[in-house]
This record gives structure tokens, C-alpha cells and sequence, in this order.
């Protein structure tokens, strides 16, 4: 069976922009950072099989280490949305404020 | 005592709900969903990735034959305190759990290559640099992770 990676990537951002829906302009450039890594990590790995630099069993540690990257980049996504919704929260509280402060 | 007015009553309730609503948008001021940025973090995240990049260097500058652990240990177990500490420093702010779980993700990683380095008394330089570029990927997720929470950004 083959496994496409660039199919399988662009199908996982579909499936997070679906997701996010309304959210997704503000988080689309960091999960794409996040996917373009690790495509590019896992083309560095199956590179370095082939050219014999590490072996089966290192191959094998490093798609599981890949994981734990991975899942760091999503974190990062997550933090960086919560950050945006929470700028956004900041600004209208303050244009509020403002405005009561001119009332005044 | 004389009940209020019907309209004395409106006049209230409108009041009510005006300082009802100052004081929900009050809250709002303060309600959270991220913990502050924190500049020291950030600086921690950039010391800890400049000395994992600095070890690795060292590492793969030294020929495959020689890279015996005892050669790296004590940076081993520097490095280790400064990722301990910058999970830690992640884990007392509240609402962090996203900075906390890339750091203590980072932490498990660096203690498995220090226990497999220990164990094969190795570092193959194929394993070393595919490492450090996740590292430094990984690092790069926490800084900008932080970097987010900065006001304006």
C-alpha cells in the first residue's frame, strides 16, 4: 500500500480548517508552518534511511520522536489562537472603556 | 414607606442594568483565556535552544568513534536543569498549558537521548542532526507559542 504525504497533509489541513471554520484565517499560517515541518521532517528521516544513516530500528524512534514534535507544533497552534481571541477581548474591552472614559 | 413610582422604578432598573453591564465588561478587562506574556520566558526558550544547538555542535564535531558519554555528560545534566526550569517556569502561570506541554515535551525528548547516548555509549551522526533539527523546530513552537501572547502581536 503507498502512503502519499503531500495527499495526506493536505487532507489534514482540510480536516483542521473544517474544524476551526470561522477561526481558520487567524490560525491557517500556523498550522501550515506546523505541517510544512513535518513534511519536511519526515523527508529529512526516510532521506537519511535511504542513505543508509540510520537504520530500521532508528527509523522507527524517530517517526515515534516525530510525534511528540509534532504535537508540540499543535500546542503552538492552540496557544497562538487563544492569544488572537484574546488580543481581540483586550481591544473592544479597551474601545469600551475609552468610550465611557469620554462620556465621563 | 411609599412604593417608588412606576417610573423612578424604570429609572433604577435601567441603572441597574447600565452598572450591570459596566461591571460584566469590567470583568471582561481581566477575563483570560492565555496566560500573560512573560519576556523572562521567552529569553529562558532562546538560552535553552542555543545551548541544546551549542551541545549538538560540539557533539557532531567530534568524530562518531569518540562520542563516548562521559565526554557530554555534564552538559547533559546542565541542559536538563535549564529545560527543568523552563517547564517549570511554564507550569506556575496559569492557563499555560499549551507553553507547559511543548516544554515538558522537549524535556522528555532531551532525557531519552541522554539515557539511549548513555546506554550505546554512541551518538550517530545521522540520529544527532535529524535530533537537533527537531529540537530546534520544537524550540522555535515554544518561542513563537510565547510570542503570541505578547499585546499588539
Amino acid at each position: 500500500m503507498s502512503f502519499d504525504l503531500n495527499k495526506t497533509l493536505e487532507d489534514m489541513l482540510a480536516a483542521a480548517k473544517a474544524v476551526f471554520a470561522d477561526e481558520w484565517p487567524d490560525v491557517k499560517d500556523d498550522m501550515q508552518r506546523v505541517l510544512n515541518d513535518e513534511k519536511e521532517a519526515l523527508k529529512d528521516i526516510a532521506e537519511a534511511r535511504i542513505r543508509g544513516e540510520i537504520n530500521d530500528e532508528e527509523l522507527e524512534e524517530q517517526l515515534k520522536d516525530e510525534k511528540e514534535a509534532f504535537e508540540a507544533g499543535l500546542s503552538m497552534v492552540s496557544a497562538s489562537t487563544k492569544a488572537t481571541i484574546q488580543h481581540a477581548l483586550n481591544a473592544t474591552s479597551e474601545v469600551f472603556w475609552n468610550a465611557v472614559r469620554a462620556a465621563i | 414607606m411609599k412604593a417608588p413610582s412606576p417610573r423612578l422604578n424604570a429609572y433604577y432598573k435601567f441603572h441597574i442594568v447600565i452598572i450591570a453591564i459596566a461591571i460584566f465588561l469590567a470583568q471582561g478587562c481581566s477575563f483570560r483565556f492565555i496566560a500573560a506574556y512573560d519576556e523572562k520566558t521567552e529569553e529562558a526558550i532562546f538560552d535553552a535552544s542555543k545551548l541544546v544547538d551549542q551541545f549538538y555542535g560540539k557533539l557532531l564535531d567530534t568524530a562518531e568513534d569518540e562520542r563516548e558519554y562521559s565526554k557530554f555528560s555534564e552538559q547533559y545534566v546542565l541542559i536538563e536543569s535549564e529545560l527543568k526550569t523552563l517547564v517549570f517556569r511554564n507550569k506556575v502561570r496559569s492557563l499555560n498549558e499549551d507553553s507547559t506541554d511543548i516544554c515538558e515535551r522537549i524535556l522528555k525528548l532531551w532525557r531519552k537521548y541522554k539515557e539511549k547516548h548513555k546506554s550505546k555509549d554512541t551518538y550517530s551522526t545521522g540520529t544527532a542532526k535529524l535530533d537537533r533539527n527537531r529540537f530546534s523546530r520544537m524550540f522555535s513552537y515554544a518561542a513563537r507559542a510565547e510570542g503570541a501572547k505578547k499585546p499588539n502581536n
